[in-house]
């Protein structure tokens, strides 16, 4: 028995449930597409019903965005759920209001502001703020400080409007994997 | 003290590696229920059971029985005393690295 990952994985357990990551970073990669294809300039219409009714592919994708958005608060509980079947319930701290709010200005900023000035990318660097912010905080995992300094690094080059929510929802999407593998790896371990 | 009177000195109760697991697992959160408990530390359920009574007859943890919908479900906590004793323990061992590190075989008692 490893007693310093016991300690570890159940001080951040409700953390390393990576699944619930992923509606977030799915989010931000729709938002990306949305932006993508309003740069693109072409309208790919895919449903055009008899009167004034279109459906366009960049309507489709920005409803899926906001679908994605409504989906990280309403699959937070089924998630959760999922992992309490599975591995039980531990009751910690809650994560501080405050991520959840700049989490979610973060969401609001790419979906309806311009994220980006010239010289460097805003998007990027909140984020970065964030997982850093969060690293630091909650000693989470290395890599959350790695994709922190990455982004950080990378945000001058990621000026480009789709450029920043793309690489910002890779990061996250791969953060919610790490954290899933090590929870499932401590608990396969202890299967041994 | 010396090193090997620390370590008779030890509290047995809380040095055995399955309840120093379970007790490492507690002092980590608020609380957690059996199954967690279960699957981090590997016991089997009978095992885990005897350990978790040891150490709730030594009231370093409490047992709640409750229902999750239709799901029994019980959950453990440390107790005021029990978070105190794996502090002291955690102190009393670090007390004891120091004294193996300063110990040299031959030499007479403080």
């Amino acid at each position: 028995m490893n007693l310093q990952r016991i300690h570890y994985v159940t001080q951040r357990y409700k953390r390393l449930q990576g699944l619930s990551n992923l509606p977030f970073a799915f989010c931000l990669l729709a938002v990306g597409l949305r932006d993508a294809l309003r740069l693109d300039g072409q309208t790919i219409t895919l449903l055009e019903l008899p009167g004034a009714f279109t459906l366009r592919l960049i309507d489709l994708v920005g409803l899926v965005a906001l679908g994605l958005m409504a989906s990280v608060i309403v699959l937070r509980k089924p998630i959760a759920a999922t992992y309490q079947n599975r591995y039980g319930y531990v009751e910690s701290k809650p994560l501080p209001a405050w991520a959840w709010f700049l989490a979610f200005a973060l969401l609001y900023g790419a979906l309806f502001g311009e994220a980006s000035v010239p010289s460097v990318s805003l998007f990027a660097l909140t984020m970065s703020l964030l997982l850093g912010v969060l690293w630091q905080t909650h000693h989470l995992q290395i890599h959350y400080a790695a994709m922190a300094v990455l982004l950080a690094v990378l945000s001058p080059l990621l000026t480009h409007p789709v450029a920043a929510p793309v690489v910002s929802g890779g990061v996250v999407l791969v953060a919610g994997i790490f954290d899933h593998l090590l929870l499932v790896n401590t608990f396969t371990q202890g299967d041994d | 003290m010396e090193p090997f009177e620390e370590l008779t000195s030890l509290d047995k109760l809380v040095h055995e590696p399955a309840r120093l697991a379970i007790m490492t697992a507690l002092a980590a959160c608020e609380r957690a229920d059996f199954l967690y408990l279960q699957r981090i530390t590997g016991l089997t359920k009978g095992n885990l059971s005897g350990h978790i009574s040891r150490l709730e007859k030594g009231e370093l943890l409490t047992v709640e029985k409750d229902f999750d919908g239709k799901i029994p479900r019980t959950t453990l906590a440390l107790t005021e005393k029990g978070r105190e004793t794996i502090v002291a323990y955690w102190e009393q061992m670090e007390r004891l690295r120091e004294a193996v590190d300063r110990w040299r075989p031959g030499e007479a008692p403080a």
